[in-house]
């Protein structure tokens, strides 16, 4: 054997990694002042523990409050569902009671109206019985789908119809619909913009319901459609007479 | 592009300017201008972050929304806020807000509390004014919305009183975060997620989703705020520094302080916050301001901030993680950070 000594790896600083979370958003060094027993490595480490039990202190709290939402929604539900043999679903209920606020809502606006001004402002209001469905102002190259949500006065129902909106550029899709139009053989011609000369958007359709699924509103927007606003008007088929607008928003490149 | 150190005050000012703008809207001189409207005004145009209707806004857009379609709602955010803010500093007995004597120091509180109810009102009118913009069914909705976040804030500001007023002495920490949540977070950053987000998808989204996340980011806020008031820079502040310490305000820091000081000290301190306000000495108000820094109530508060504050961006990375990318989403992001940050 050698009697040369053996070489051997030092003695590490440390054997653990470097957790410390306060220095995720700069904390160390912040000028905090140092209190009494805070400088050594225990402070620190208190401190690091100060943060993950906040973290789980957290989420027990938010997740309780949670909790307690959810419970009383289901009292609530079981409560309101019982004696009418209906279903136990939540957020239907919620949706119902949100409609039926907003049939109350709509006449007690009417009402507001008439009283101070006497004179309805009705032509930035959607159509208060009809449907509406809005797909959002975003480039969209794929398909997308939106669901008409707003109902009207009591016998609304949820008039469900698909769109699929291709376009290069950010593009919004506003739809509204009169009750029960989602129902009928529905026509839509070019959306004009207010300047005649300005190219019309020509490749749009309505494919009527199949088997269930709800009819399905088709647009494409060219790539070199001018900005603004474009708006068509929805025809049954049958009687031909207005069963609804479309107007569609191009954002500027 | 902005970088996330400059991006959250770029767009704070931009965001807060236009709401200015609508704001004004329901700040007009009328009669009786000099004993209603005048002191109406005194508050907004004091200025202020504009965090809340900054978010509002932001989360709309970052969801889809027209930036006119989410301005009246964050008008009324903005209206509200400084109605709470006046009977705030009533019920507080505060001397002073946003660098200046508070309305009740500078009228008396039976004219504060009317302003307050006041500006109450007008951010109805806001609200209700929303109907030109998003129709009945969705006006009523972010009304809905309006109306649980008033009622959690009120609810959360009632805890709070109650326990000054009990001199409770025993809380929790996760007393404190319940007690957040209603009085803070609803209104300062649950309620402009939630609104923004349901001003954009029309109801398209499940507005719960929003709650973990505006609770952690609004709890993160207001500890954040409570150290200000110990520690903060008083022309920056706005408020009278160790006010929180004056009107027995069961902060963190205090909260701490009251579990880990010895039992004699715990004894002086219930004595202490027994007393009225104004029976307060400075030289007592001196004394627990010491005592925290001896027990480490700033850092212990500090630590439990940024734990929720890394909550607060797991949480933003799970909601918005199917959102395209935009300025208005890293402006959320970074408000995260923001929020551990402004002096």
């Amino acid at each position: 054997m050698s009697a040369r000594k053996r070489i051997t790896r030092p003695q590490l600083e440390r054997t653990e990694p470097m957790r410390h979370w306060p220095t995720l958003f700069g904390m160390a060094g912040s000028g905090a002042p140092q209190t009494e027993g805070k400088a050594g490595p225990a402070g620190r480490r208190s401190l690091n523990d100060a943060v993950s039990r906040s973290v789980d202190l957290g989420y027990r709290v938010i997740d309780e409050y949670i909790r307690q939402g959810q419970r009383a929604a289901q009292r609530f539900t079981d409560r309101s569902y019982s004696t009418q043999a209906m279903t136990g679903d939540v957020q239907e209920l919620a949706m119902r009671v949100g409609r039926y606020a907003s049939e109350f809502a709509a006449v007690w606006f009417e009402l507001m109206q008439a009283a101070v001004t006497g004179v309805a402002q009705r032509q930035t209001a959607p159509p208060s019985n009809g449907a509406r469905a809005t797909a959002p102002l975003s480039p969209s190259t794929a398909p997308s789908a939106a669901q008409a949500t707003t109902p009207g006065y009591a016998t609304a129902e949820h008039a469900r119809v698909r769109i699929v909106m291709t376009s290069l550029r950010p593009a919004e899709l506003s739809l509204d619909l009169r009750p029960d139009a989602a129902a009928r053989p529905l026509l839509v011609h070019a959306l004009r913009a207010v300047d005649p000369d300005t190219p019309r958007v020509t490749d749009v359709v309505f494919e009527a319901a199949v088997n269930g699924d709800p009819p399905t509103l088709r647009l494409r927007v060219p790539a070199d459609q001018p900005a603004g606003v474009y708006n068509a008007v929805i025809v049954d088929a049958e009687t031909s007479r207005p069963a609804g607008t479309i107007s569609l928003r191009i954002a500027p490149e | 592009m902005d970088t996330a150190a400059t991006l959250v005050p770029t767009v704070l000012k931009e965001y807060g300017d236009i709401t200015r703008v609508a704001l004004c809207d329901y700040l007009r001189p009328r009669e009786p201008q000099r004993h209603l409207y005048n002191l109406v005004a005194d508050y907004p145009r004091r200025g202020g972050r504009m965090l809340r209707p900054s978010l509002c806004i932001a989360t709309a857009r970052a969801f889809g929304a027209h930036l006119e379609d989410a301005v009246r709602s964050a008008v009324a955010l903005e209206l509200l806020h400084n109605a709470f803010l006046v009977h705030d500093d009533v019920e507080d007995e505060s001397d002073e807000r946003r660098g200046r004597p508070t309305l009740n120091a500078l009228h008396g509180v039976a004219v504060a509390v009317n302003v307050g109810d006041a500006l109450t009102l007008l951010a109805l009118r806001a609200l209700i004014d929303n109907r030109n913009t998003l129709g009945p069914w969705l006006s009523m909705r972010v009304l809905e919305e309006a109306e649980r976040m008033a009622r959690e804030s009120i609810e959360g500001q009632a805890i709070e009183l109650g326990w000054r007023r009990d001199n409770a002495i025993d809380l929790r920490d996760a007393d404190y975060l319940d007690m957040v949540l209603k009085k803070t977070c609803w209104y300062t950053t649950i309620y402009p997620s939630r609104v923004g987000a349901l001003i954009a998808t029309r109801g398209g989204v499940d507005l719960d989703r929003f709650l973990r996340f505006g609770f952690f980011l609004g709890a993160a806020f207001q500890i954040q705020d409570d150290m200000l008031n110990l520690r903060g820079d008083p022309a920056r502040y706005g408020k009278e520094l160790n006010g929180d310490i004056l009107e027995g305000k069961r902060t963190l820091m205090l909260i701490h302080l009251l579990r880990e000081a010895t039992g004699d000290e715990r004894a002086r301190l219930a004595e202490l916050l027994s007393q009225p306000r104004a029976a307060r000495k400075i030289a007592d108000l001196h004394w627990i301001r010491e005592r925290m820094d001896v027990y480490g109530c700033l850092d212990y508060a500090g630590s439990v901030a940024h734990g929720l504050a890394g909550a607060a961006l797991h949480e933003f990375s799970l909601l918005y993680a199917g959102l395209r990318e935009s300025r208005d989403k890293r402006f959320i992001e970074a408000l995260v950070t923001w929020v551990l940050e402004r002096t």
